[in-house]
């Protein structure tokens, strides 16, 4: 129940989010940024849904992310499997439920994930100066999205008696 | 009782002492009577006041209600006012154009920050192909891309990708306008090369689209003229070019409805001639 209940609540919050980031949030730019909302929620399937899980969500999110950018198909679906891959990976030393590691891991992916997409957006000639701060503000607000994205997700699952992030879901 | 008796035979006998005494008595009660008057009107007064204060209540909430009520029509109308005004300025701008134009609406918006694009409302099946001019009533947006049957990627100026070829009209230059808006922030959305360094430009010129890029036409408005940095400034002496920042004309991030050229207009002249 767990492994397929959770899963599917994650699928539908990539859509939703996805739509929110399109329609809704386009004209809001924090920190002169652009919100960049599936990381912190990818991160947080790393941490929670076994590898397969994880992949399967990363490769729906990359899939989709990807059809609605003008960037080239699968630009973004390398650096989410990448990102999603390393954290499943190193998910067992970490305690999932403490603020910090949620806080740090959400910098690390967002990093890496957009870091990865900007690499293979073609624009790596406009330069690196202008788009590490950029890249650096994302991380910061995907490692703030992280902690509540587990807050928020971790509450919602025991609410229909799940349980989140359990050890045997890591090791599959 | 004896009292009682006397007074009994007083008032039965309508003797003239028994009226002085009635008229004594009366004047002794008077300001009695006259306390009780006062009391009850005072009372009176108090229950029509409370009574005033629970209407009055009602008239309070009943007109809360209104106001409420109006305030959002008030809201409604004045939206549409602007909507209204916008509509009669696109259909003015629609008319007044060579350009053969069809409205289109922004459904969204790239999720991306590398790249600046937004998705319209028509494709091909409206006769939308690639490499069209998009522009509002402000001025130019930017060129279709990629287009299906029912919608059509739209390439903004200020995307890096984007590239125009634009004349000064103030200092007759011309260049290249291409987006900045990784590279320039908030205030030079677009930079305007290969201007002659000897070139006098001034601030809030206005950049026109040339023509020669074979894609936009001639005299849409792409932006203003917001910094120059010439060659004495980029201490850069041999510099052949000045870097001239640009703000777009059209505050691309609050577009709602764009048109699209899909073609020119047949000047009614040519139209006989085009016959013989």
């Amino acid at each position: 129940m767990n492994r397929v209940l959770i899963p599917i609540i994650l699928m539908l919050g990539i859509i939703f989010l996805l739509m929110i980031q399109c329609t809704v949030i386009d004209r809001w730019y924090p920190w002169g940024v652009r919100l960049e909302l599936l990381p912190a929620l990818l991160l947080y399937a790393s941490f929670t849904v076994n590898l397969p899980s994880a992949l399967l969500l990363g490769l729906l999110a990359g899939v989709m992310y990807d059809s609605f950018s003008a960037g080239h198909f699968g630009g973004s679906l390398f650096p989410y499997v990448a990102s999603i891959t390393l954290f499943c990976m190193v998910r067992p030393i970490f305690f999932r439920n403490q603020f910090t590691t949620q806080f740090l891991s959400g910098i690390v992916f967002g990093f890496m994930a957009l870091s990865l997409q900007f690499l293979l957006s073609g624009k790596f000639m406009v330069g690196w100066e202008y788009a590490f701060p950029k890249i650096l503000r994302l991380a910061l607000v995907t490692g703030v999205l992280s902690v509540f994205y587990f807050a928020f997700f971790d509450v919602l699952a025991r609410m229909i008696g799940l349980d989140p992030g359990r050890i045997e879901d890591s090791l599959t | 009782m004896l009292l009682l008796v006397v007074l009994l035979i007083l008032t039965t006998l309508r003797l003239p002492v028994s009226g002085r005494l009635k008229n004594t008595l009366s004047d002794g009660f008077l300001p009695f009577l006259e306390f009780s008057t006062r009391v009850q009107n005072s009372f009176g007064f108090l229950i029509h006041r409370f009574k005033g204060y629970r209407n009055l209540q009602a008239e309070t909430t009943d007109l809360k209600k209104q106001l409420s009520e109006l305030s959002t029509r008030v809201a409604q109308v004045t939206e549409l006012e602007r909507e209204n005004r916008e509509f009669r300025a696109m259909l003015d701008f629609k008319n007044r154009s060579e350009l053969k134009l069809i409205s289109a609406k922004v459904i969204s918006r790239d999720p991306s920050n590398w790249y600046n694009t937004v998705l319209i409302d028509r494709g091909s099946s409206d006769g939308v192909i690639g490499n069209m001019p998009v522009l509002t009533v402000e001025g130019l947006v930017g060129k279709t891309i990629d287009v299906t049957k029912s919608n059509a990627r739209v390439l903004l100026i200020v995307d890096e990708n984007c590239k125009i070829s634009a004349w000064l009209k103030d200092s007759a230059q011309y260049g290249i306008v291409q987006g900045n808006i990784l590279a320039g922030g908030t205030d030079s959305q677009c930079r305007m090369t290969f201007v002659s360094r000897n070139a006098q430009i001034k601030t809030n010129d206005k950049v026109y689209t040339s023509g020669l890029g074979g894609i936009f036409p001639k005299g849409l408005l792409v932006g203003v003229v917001r910094s120059v940095k010439s060659s004495e400034q980029k201490e850069e002496k041999n510099i052949l070019y000045q870097d001239v920042g640009i703000t777009p004309a059209v505050d691309l991030v609050r577009i709602d409805e764009v048109f699209v050229g899909i073609g020119v207009k047949v000047s009614e002249k040519l139209k006989p001639a085009q016959k013989s």
